[in-house]
Parts: structure tokens; C-alpha cells; sequence
């Protein structure tokens, strides 16, 4: 179903610069949809930092791995409602794969494993944020049989 | 709303052109993985950039944020000869980016209307766009402001 010699797991401290890397990537490429996602002024500093918080456990996030190179990651978090009879739901809220890597099945697989994770931790529903003019994220989470669940709308104070 | 005004760059704007194309470059690598872009593409930006800057058949125009002279957005504009068709030139979009914060406040429209008026005094009597059948961005944006499908190309990976 997946190719072989990809390896998903949490990311580790030596891997700090590539998943920095990854991190920067996935909110250059977002802040092309809508302009509140635009970034900081010094996206390196900050991926890193954000890296580093990750790899020591803020979230859950899971790495993949060809040939001991971070090629994709993905992030989430639990977020409660008690109130609602779902109780946890798991929110992934950055996911990427390096352009190189693509086309491998390797996001869709990311998404399992986290899936798996956080069903573990008594998830019983994962969503996904995105912009909303992402339009590439929409048909991967379609594809994935994700459905419209909640809105956000936004507007400038 | 932001005021914008638009002006021909010149070799002064060299390094804002760059910045905006190298960030289009980018995203075109983003949305389909045969858009690879080189392991280099900061020095070969900066040359092409230095190339249309001294052309005669094309023009860079930039938008600027009229209160702070901030580059805000760019439009590359490239004449060519249809020597069996007519009308004979065309004028081709070959680069345009706005800046993200700079988007959803009509600074591409501005753009556009600007080389529409740039084709005509070029001698042009069509304008068309070349970019990324997976830019679905671009695709939205050009089908609002009325452009049609006018050839197709194709591609089959070789390796």
C-alpha cells in the first residue's frame, strides 16, 4: 500500500535544522492562500524554535524518514470539549512533504500514523485546519474522507 | 484599502524583481514536483532578472504600496512574433506575483489592467498567460478576469 523504506516516527533532537526546514516550507506555502497567514519576518529563527518545541513534545508530531532524511512531518494537537459527548478530538494542524518527496503516498501515511497515535490517547475523531483557499489541502483531506466539519471566519480588527 | 501605482523597473528594483520572482519559482514547485526548481535559483534569478531588465520586447512592471514605496507586487510582460497567425504579436504574462500580505486588495487586477495597456503600446494585439497547469491560484485569477484556454501543452516524464 506504501512504498517501502519510508520511516514515520517522532522526530529526534538531531533532525532539529531538517524538520526547521520542513516547518518554514509549510507556512511559506500557506501564506500564498490569504493573507492573515502571512509570516513572520524571520521564518528561519522561528521555524527553529517551533522545531525544537515539537521534538520536545509540544503536540504530538511524527517525522518521515528516506535514507535517515526528514522528508515530511506532521503535527497535531488535542483539543477538548466537554460538552460534546467526542470529547477529544485531534486537530492536525500542519502537514508536509518536501516537493522531491511527493507523489510517494508518504502525506497519507502521516496522516495513519497520527491517527493511530492519537487513538491511543483516546481520540476518537481527527480533524484538519488549513486556509480555506488551500485548495490542495481540501482535495488531499477529501481524498482521505475527511469532511467539512467546522468554519472559521476571520476578519481584521 | 492600499494605494498602488505601478511603474516600469528598472535596474535599481533588481533585487525586489528577484525577490518576487524567486517566491513564484517557489510556489510553482509547491503545487507539482515538475517544477523542481534548481539547487541555485537565487544566482539564476538574479541573472535573468539583469536579462528582462535590459530587453527590448519585455516589460517588468512593479506595483508599489504608494505610502511606503514597498514593492508589492510584479508582472513580467513578453513580446512575441506569431509569424503564421494574426494578429502577429502577442504579448505573453510570463511571471506575476503580489506579495501574501498584499493579497485580496486588488493589486493583481491593477496589474493586469497595467500590462493590458502595456500590450497595446507594444504593438500587441492579444495578450496571453503561461504558467502551472497545478497553479490553481493563477487558474481562478485569469478565469475571472476573462481569459480562455487558448493551446494546451502536454507532458510525459521521461525518467
Amino acid at each position: 500500500m506504501y512504498e517501502p523504506g519510508i520511516l514515520v516516527r517522532k522526530p529526534r533532537e538531531e533532525e532539529l535544522d531538517q524538520l526547521a526546514d520542513l516547518i518554514k516550507r509549510f507556512y511559506i506555502f500557506n501564506e500564498e492562500f490569504d493573507p492573515a497567514w502571512s509570516i513572520v519576518a524571520d521564518p528561519d529563527n522561528t521555524a527553529r524554535i517551533v522545531a525544537k518545541e515539537y521534538i520536545e513534545g509540544a503536540g504530538e508530531t511524527l517525522v518521515a524518514l528516506i535514507d535517515s532524511q526528514v522528508v515530511g512531518y506532521i503535527h497535531a494537537e488535542i483539543r477538548e470539549n466537554k460538552m460534546l459527548e467526542a470529547g477529544k478530538i485531534g486537530v492536525i494542524t500542519e502537514v508536509y512533504v518536501h516537493p522531491q518527496a511527493r507523489r510517494r503516498g508518504i502525506a497519507s501515511r502521516l496522516v495513519e500514523e497520527m491517527q493511530a497515535l492519537l487513538g491511543e490517547k483516546g481520540v476518537r475523531h481527527i480533524a484538519a485546519e488549513f486556509p480555506a483557499q488551500n485548495i490542495v489541502a481540501k482535495e488531499f483531506y477529501s481524498k482521505l474522507k475527511f469532511r467539512p466539519y467546522a468554519s472559521i471566519y476571520l476578519r481584521e480588527v | 484599502m492600499v494605494n498602488i501605482y505601478v511603474k516600469e523597473a528598472t535596474s535599481e528594483d533588481a533585487d525586489a524583481v528577484a525577490e518576487m520572482i524567486a517566491r513564484l519559482k517557489m510556489l510553482n514547485e509547491e503545487l507539482d514536483p515538475h517544477f523542481k526548481t534548481v539547487s541555485d535559483l537565487e544566482s539564476v534569478v538574479k541573472k535573468y532578472v539583469e536579462e528582462i531588465l535590459a530587453s527590448k520586447d519585455i516589460r517588468v512592471l512593479l506595483a508599489l504600496d504608494a505610502a511606503t514605496g514597498e514593492p508589492v507586487g510584479l508582472l513580467v510582460l513578453r513580446k512575441e512574433d506569431r509569424i503564421f497567425y494574426e494578429p502577429r504579436y502577442k504579448a505573453v504574462i510570463t511571471d506575476f506575483y503580489v506579495k501574501s500580505k498584499y493579497r485580496r486588495r486588488r493589486v493583481g487586477s491593477i496589474l493586469l489592467e497595467k500590462a493590458i495597456d502595456h500590450a497595446k503600446d507594444m504593438g500587441a494585439g492579444i495578450i496571453t498567460v503561461v504558467y502551472p497547469a497545478g497553479n490553481t491560484i493563477a487558474g481562478a485569477f485569469y478565469e475571472r478576469a476573462g481569459f480562455r484556454d487558448l493551446q494546451v501543452e502536454k507532458y510525459k516524464p521521461l525518467y
